[in-house]
């Protein structure tokens, strides 16, 4: 049976793309009446409009895994004395997965589509290439995708040579079978050889690019970057500066949700994270020492404090061992 | 109360009947689905907006599943809207969601994203920064963290990588992106928020500390007791002048409250506040029946 449509006018759930239907769904949202129901009742639809557009690519219980119940702010030096909003950092730890610092980077028009670009190899993380969407950025990380793939991602579908324009969702399809191009960074695999027409799409795009760009229709209503990212487009790289924090009168994860609907979301979260970890995991974690997010002390560049050099032959860092041998056959 | 209507497609659907301002608009709607159904023609006023855009096809080429076809009516409604339409292919001038420029959402006041660097900014600093200046001196100058100016650098070597690969140079999509996304050029007019950050340290235990009664428990003791810095330190840092307030301190500190008067028969259990909303006083009566009145800085944000 099929499940309910992802973007729907009836349903209104907003999610992160920048698909017309979606932004006409932000355009009107409505929040949830202060008295509808009891706390619960609060809490759980508090928690399934956010979900919606905070990682709905995660599963739920990937979701309670990577939970972190701390919640960092930030004051500044001078005075000021309007309020931090800490609730709305509940969803910040999504925004420093790889996938989603790519939408937010607008390099891909949503986070289905660039958790896509990741795992079809098309992104590299300091210089490596990176295959896992779910990899964790930390500060100081640069991000580079393939800049044909992201102006495929990013550019009207109707180009100059008028291709069969295929419906929105499915914008990377094309790009799926797509064998050996000029790309730099991946060698060129030898899948079956797709029909002329998708290649030179591509290749039409980059010289759109260069030359007469025409972003994706609707795109400008959804045009930020966020203030931890910076982002140059020359070259369709990022760099991950630091964690999203909240700051006086401001946060920086970016949300259609005023804070009151991520503090219930929160608590919806915290209860099961409670009920789950028994009470000597809770004390153990007491007693580490505790990590500040201090953005005033810098170390220096990485490699002064990292000493770690990651070969080319091992890409992956030791922080997500991936399996590098087969697992024995069971007879 | 609810009303179930026989839609172009011979399905029934059920509608609030308070939806429609009347009955005859009800009617009206009716007839004109059928029209839509029996020819192109135009329609009457009640999708209240050219029909010639509104026609069969497009409609019947929305999927259904998103919505009824009231619902895809006001969407495309909302599409010939004059701020959508000009946000359709991007000319050039400013717009979003939100009510203001920086404000995406219009639900969230507090997500204000400050405006990106421009490539020449960034061009900018990171010649600054090979011609010798430090990282933590330009971080100082251009009002932003270090982490920054090093991103800005990264940023800038692997620019200059592509370059010497003779790559293709993308400058109508950088130029496009960069409009779109309200970039800032000038580099006095940079705003980070990113300038003197001090992190909020929270406890997972609370602390107990033991006082006469007659100790004043001042915000620079605390500040000792939880190894944080002086604020001398964060003075000489950020190079500002003034006394400022650790925000983790304890609260009450009274040098900064005059005591305006003193009633022995008021004391009472409660300590009432009270914000003067025209000034920003804030007017305090504690237990013993003091009343202190801090009032607010002419220099605060």
């Amino acid at each position: 049976m099929r499940g309910k449509p992802f973007i729907s006018l009836k349903r209104m759930l907003l999610r992160p793309s920048w698909n017309k239907f979606n932004l006409y769904n932000i355009a009107r949202k409505q929040l949830p009446s202060p008295s509808s129901g009891t706390l619960f009742q609060k809490k759980w639809i508090a928690k399934r409009e956010t979900r919606a557009y905070h990682g709905p690519q995660l599963r739920e219980y990937q979701l309670k895994n990577s939970f972190q119940p701390k919640v960092h702010g930030v004051t500044p030096s001078h005075e000021n004395k309007n309020p931090i909003p800490f609730m709305s950092q509940m969803y910040a730890f999504i925004e420093s997965r790889l996938d989603m610092s790519i939408h937010r980077a607008m390099f891909a028009s949503s986070a289905l589509q660039a958790r896509q670009l990741v795992v079809h190899g098309k992104v590299s993380v300091n210089g490596l290439p990176e295959k896992r969407s779910y990899r964790v950025l930390k500060p100081g990380d640069l991000v580079t995708v393939e800049p044909k793939f992201v102006l495929h991602c990013v550019s009207a579908l109707k180009s100059k040579n008028s291709q069969p324009a295929s419906s929105e969702a499915n914008t990377s399809t094309e790009k799926d079978g797509t064998s050996s191009n000029e790309s730099k960074a991946n060698p060129s695999n030898e899948e079956n050889q797709e029909t002329s027409l998708s290649k030179s799409t591509l290749d039409s795009k980059l010289e759109s690019g260069m030359h007469n760009f025409s972003p994706k229709p609707y795109m400008a209503l959804m045009a930020f970057i966020p203030s931890y990212l910076e982002v140059c487009f020359q070259t369709c790289s990022f760099v991950y500066v630091r964690d999203p924090v909240a700051r006086p009168g401001l946060t920086e994860v970016p949300s259609p949700f005023p804070e009151d609907i991520h503090a219930l979301a929160y608590s919806y979260y915290i209860r099961s994270r409670c009920m789950r970890q028994g009470a000597a995991h809770r004390q153990a974690k007491r007693l580490f020492p505790q990590r500040i997010h201090d953005p005033g002390f810098f170390r220096g560049p990485r490699d002064l404090y990292d000493p770690k050099k990651k070969s080319s032959k091992n890409s992956y860092s030791e922080r997500y061992p991936v399996r590098r041998t087969k697992l024995p056959k069971l007879v | 109360m609810l009303l179930k209507i026989r839609n172009y497609r011979g399905n029934q659907i059920k509608v609030n009947a308070l939806s429609f301002s009347t009955i005859s608009r009800l009617s009206k709607a009716v007839s004109a689905k059928q029209n839509f159904e029996s020819s192109g023609k135009q329609g009457d006023k009640f999708t209240s907006c050219n029909t010639r855009d509104v026609t069969k096809a497009s409609l019947n080429s929305l999927p259904k599943n998103l919505g009824d076809d009231k619902e895809r009516v006001a969407f495309q409604q909302w599409l010939q809207s004059p701020e959508v339409k000009k946000a359709k292919f991007f000319n050039g001038a400013g717009f979003g969601l939100g009510p203001r420029r920086d404000q995406p959402f219009p639900l969230n006041p507090s997500f204000r994203p400050s405006r990106p660097t421009s490539h020449s900014v960034r061009m900018q600093i990171s010649n600054e920064y090979r011609q010798g200046i430090s990282v933590d001196v330009l971080a100082r100058k251009y009002k932003t963290c270090p982490q920054r100016i090093e991103a800005i650098v990264k940023l800038r070597n692997v620019f200059d990588e592509r370059q010497s690969h003779n790559a293709p140079v993308l400058s109508s999509y950088a130029n496009v992106m960069e409009k779109m996304v309200n970039v800032c050029r000038e580099p006095s007019r940079l705003q980070f928020n990113d300038h003197g950050d001090l992190p909020i340290q929270s406890r997972a235990t609370p602390l107990w500390k033991s006082i006469s009664e007659d100790h004043v428990f001042s915000p620079e003791e605390a500040a000792k007791t939880l190894h944080w810095p002086s604020l001398e330190e964060i003075a000489n840092q950020n190079n500002s002048v003034g006394k400022n307030e650790i925000r983790g301190a304890v609260n009450s500190s009274h040098r900064s409250e005059e005591l305006v008067a003193t009633d022995e028969a008021q004391t009472g259990k409660r300590i009432f506040r009270l914000v003067d909303v025209s000034n920003g006083d804030l007017w305090k009566r504690d237990t013993a029946g003091n009343i202190y009145v801090r009032r607010q800085a002419a220099t605060s944000n």
